[in-house]
């Protein structure tokens, strides 16, 4: 096992997307799924994706959890949790129960916070859109 | 073969105790004859009380003819003991080089064998089941010698003449094995050396290598040769694992360390993958060399029936 994901959530890794490789149609996976190429059409999978730094995703994803560092055009629907780290790039409508975006991360596009987390003490929001420089939702 | 009705004599046998005599030996698949139970519970043997006499004429021994060596005579001399001890000691077919173990087993079938056990190494468990895999016998091994005998680790088998146990124990596991253009099987992995290829999986997405060549490697049983760490053992779930990596470059790249960091593994599982090649390349698939520019490949999942130990690694 790649030394970088042990230890970590998304440490039984089943499909890997290496960095020269170009994947094309629907991608679905039971296992975890790291992205450090280029995927285009949809990707689905019931555990976490993580889309690496320098890899292009231009599809719909849907994940129970997804660490994004790269780019993503495409909507992106999470079951529990999204973090987007300082070199994340996402284009596209998120829907997710918890969202994480660290400084320099860019994102454009309609998010939705799950209603359920009411449950747990925390209220919805609706992020219009994020400002990539000062890290302030607009 | 005929079964012929159970006789039971009251004034020797407890009927409750024979019921379940009888019961775990057909739990246990009916190696064990009757007449062995009949002398555990000290009872002279009886013929006629043959349940299902697997032992003598259903198992067919296949010796590898490396075993010729003088070296393994005595191993062979205790296995046989040991096989006829456990009363599961059948038809003894030494293998040459030449020999095509499918023609061979097929020929066996026809007077009644079910079970075959490849007697050998790695090499000959695999030659012999690339070739046969499909043709609904039972296969055991006997592992033999220390050398070249991976096989016995992952299957749970001891090797020389301690397999004799896990082969009388009849233990079965079905076992996926893949088809390659519905012809040959590879059950432990095929391995592409240098290609350019479009990869299409399960006719839902395409990977495209064509911009570089590429090492692919197609894994069940065994780990791909540029890949152990990431391998996991999953031979039953129907599914394999395909790796890629873009090939070595050249002396000078491999000197000045370029390409280390763009080398990195790609993996993902599937039930049917289809390699087109840009020209026609190398395919290995256990151990069997072909040029191929098309290669499908299909799982048949849980279609080999095989002998394990308990301490098998799946």
């Amino acid at each position: 096992m790649n030394d970088k994901y042990v230890g970590q959530p998304g440490g039984d890794v089943e499909t890997i997307v290496g960095p020269s490789v170009k994947v094309e149609g629907d991608f679905v996976s039971e296992g975890n799924i790291i992205i450090e190429g280029q995927v285009t059409g949809k990707i689905k999978t019931s555990k976490q994706l993580r889309v690496e730094e320098g890899a292009k995703v231009l599809a719909d994803v849907t994940a129970d959890s997804a660490i994004v560092s790269g780019e993503i055009r495409g909507n992106m629907r999470l079951a529990t949790n999204l973090e987007l780290t300082p070199t994340a790039k996402v284009y596209g409508d998120v829907s997710t129960k918890t969202l994480i975006v660290s400084a320099g991360a860019i994102l454009q596009g309609h998010t939705l916070m799950d209603e359920s987390e009411k449950s747990k003490g925390k209220s919805g929001k609706k992020i219009e859109s994020y400002d990539e420089n000062s890290g302030e939702v607009v | 073969m005929t079964k012929t009705p159970v006789k039971l004599s009251k004034t020797h046998l407890d009927p409750e105790k024979v019921r379940k005599e009888l019961q775990s030996l057909v739990r246990s698949g009916g190696v064990k004859t009757i007449t062995t139970k009949r002398r555990k519970i000290g009872l002279e043997t009886a013929p006629t009380y043959s349940l299902e006499r697997k032992g003598v004429s259903s198992y067919l021994y296949l010796y590898d003819s490396y075993l010729q060596d003088p070296e393994y005579k005595n191993i062979l001399a205790n296995i046989e003991k040991r096989l006829r001890d456990f009363e599961i000691f059948g038809k003894i077919i030494k293998l040459s080089s030449f020999t095509n173990p499918r023609v061979l087993i097929e020929d066996e079938m026809r007077h009644g064998i079910k079970t075959v056990i490849i007697v050998g190494n790695d090499d000959s468990f695999i030659r012999i089941l690339s070739r046969a895999a499909d043709l609904g016998v039972t296969f055991g091994f006997i592992p033999v010698g220390q050398k070249k005998n991976h096989f016995a680790e992952v299957l749970g088998i001891p090797i020389n003449e301690k397999s004799c146990e896990v082969i009388a124990a009849r233990k079965i596991e079905k076992l996926d094995y893949a088809t390659i253009n519905n012809k040959n099987f590879f059950i432990c992995y095929l391995y592409v050396p240098s290609a350019k290829l479009k990869v299409e999986c399960d006719e839902k997405f395409t990977a495209d290598l064509r911009h570089d060549r590429f090492e692919v490697a197609v894994a069940n049983l065994l780990p791909p040769p540029f890949e152990s760490q990431r391998f996991q053992l999953h031979p039953q779930d129907g599914h394999m694992d395909i790796y890629f990596r873009p090939a070595a470059g050249g002396l000078l790249s491999g000197l000045l360390g370029k390409g280390n960091k763009k080398r990195k593994i790609s993996t993902f599982f599937f039930k049917k993958i289809l390699l087109k090649m840009e020209k026609p390349a190398l395919v290995i698939a256990d151990g069997r060399e072909s040029k191929e520019a098309l290669v499908t490949i299909e799982i048949n999942k849980k279609k080999l029936s095989l002998i394990v130990g308990k301490s098998r690694q799946f």
